[in-house]
């Protein structure tokens, strides 16, 4: 089982792989710098999930037998299921940067188009622009991707949750916990 | 209707989808406005190769028959193989911003780390920021892949082409101009 150390360690893994990158500036180093990262989510992830270990199952079973939860219950659930969607909308602050460099880059298309499309220039201008914002693209529609699942998770728990919602909740749960990706 | 006419069309397509995204908060408008510069940028370059269509075939048959290219033929040759990396180079203006940002939030890992990672918050705090840091990260890999295949090409085509070099080039213009996807 993962525990606190593990994810220390790989902390201290991931620093000196990024300031390597930084005084580098390779591809392949950046790469690499990916991958320290990816892993050091996952660590991070199964080690919060260890800590719900003991938590969980009585929530399983009260949703199972459709037992009302108790507060305490229904913020653990809550953890469970969106505490990283949650976390992620708190503490990501550049939506607007993104927005503003839409309207930037979608302006810039314009203008090109309004200056005419003749030349290979125009042309090659508009691709640039065009993966500069699929580079930007992704990262807003995940971003509202996100608060739409907490949302519809606030929504599906405020009242009393019907008997398919508890099964699916359940069952959800037991995949997160058996599961690597989730 | 002519290429640039098509571009133009799309162009029209593709704000009106930007508008409609820009003015909600809505993940499946994003992707939408996404998946149109893809086309965009695609139709923009089908349109660039239909230019360019009398130079590449001149070029191929030069190369075909190890003849030597003038300084315009080689500035096209550049422009058909590594264009789009040098125009994305040219005009992409965030290096140091995603640089400051991954420096910030390594430093907050090691924040992190230092005040102690037991409790829940830490840990869900730690998804997030490694969430962030995989959100920067493919778009600096991005820039320097593209940076170092421009570095590439630069050399390999700076001296007088061997048979080896020249084969290459000549496989690799023709699977662009095939493609639609180079």
């Amino acid at each position: 089982m993962v525990d606190t150390y593990d994810v220390d360690k790989k902390i201290n893994e991931l620093v000196d792989k990024a300031t390597l990158t930084f005084k580098k500036e390779t591809e392949a180093q950046y790469q690499e710098l990916q991958t320290y990262v990816q892993g050091l989510e996952g660590l991070a992830r199964e080690a919060f999930q260890a800590r719900l270990d003991k938590m969980y199952w009585p929530i399983i079973e009260k949703l199972e037998e459709g037992k009302a939860l108790t507060t305490a219950e229904h913020n653990i659930l809550e953890l469970l299921m969106v505490g990283e969607a949650k976390y992620y909308l708190q503490y990501e602050h550049k939506i607007q940067d993104w927005r503003d460099e839409l309207k930037r880059l979608l302006e810039e298309i314009r203008k090109q188009q309004a200056a005419g499309l003749d030349e290979i220039d125009s042309l090659m201008r508009i691709r640039a622009l065009c993966r500069e914002a699929l580079r930007v693209l992704p990262d807003i529609a995940y971003y509202f991707r996100e608060r739409e699942r907490l949302r519809k998770f606030e929504e599906v728990t405020r009242d009393a949750i019907d008997v398919e919602t508890r099964r699916a909740l359940a069952n959800l749960i037991k995949d997160m916990m058996e599961s690597d990706e989730l | 209707m002519d290429a640039n006419q098509i571009v133009s069309a799309k162009v029209k397509e593709t704000v009106t989808a930007a508008r409609q995204a820009l003015d909600s908060e809505d993940s499946l408008l994003f992707e939408n406005f996404s998946q149109q510069i893809r086309e965009l940028e695609e139709m923009t370059r089908e349109a660039f190769q239909l230019k360019v269509w009398d130079d590449y075939k001149a070029i191929l048959i030069k190369l075909e028959n190890k003849e030597t290219l003038t300084g315009d033929e080689l500035e096209m040759l550049k422009l058909l193989i590594v264009g789009e990396a040098r125009y994305y180079l040219k005009y992409e203006n965030n290096l140091e911003d995603w640089r400051n940002e991954l420096n910030r939030l390594s430093n907050e890992i090691e924040w992190l780390d230092i005040g102690g990672l037991d409790d829940i918050d830490s840990l869900l705090h730690l998804q997030a920021l490694c969430r962030d840091a995989r959100g920067v990260l493919p778009d600096i890999t991005f820039y320097f892949a593209e940076k170092e295949r421009l570095g590439r090409f630069e050399v390999a085509v700076s001296g007088t082409l061997n048979n080896t070099a020249r084969q290459t080039l000549i496989e690799v213009l023709k699977a662009m101009m095939k493609s639609n996807k180079m």
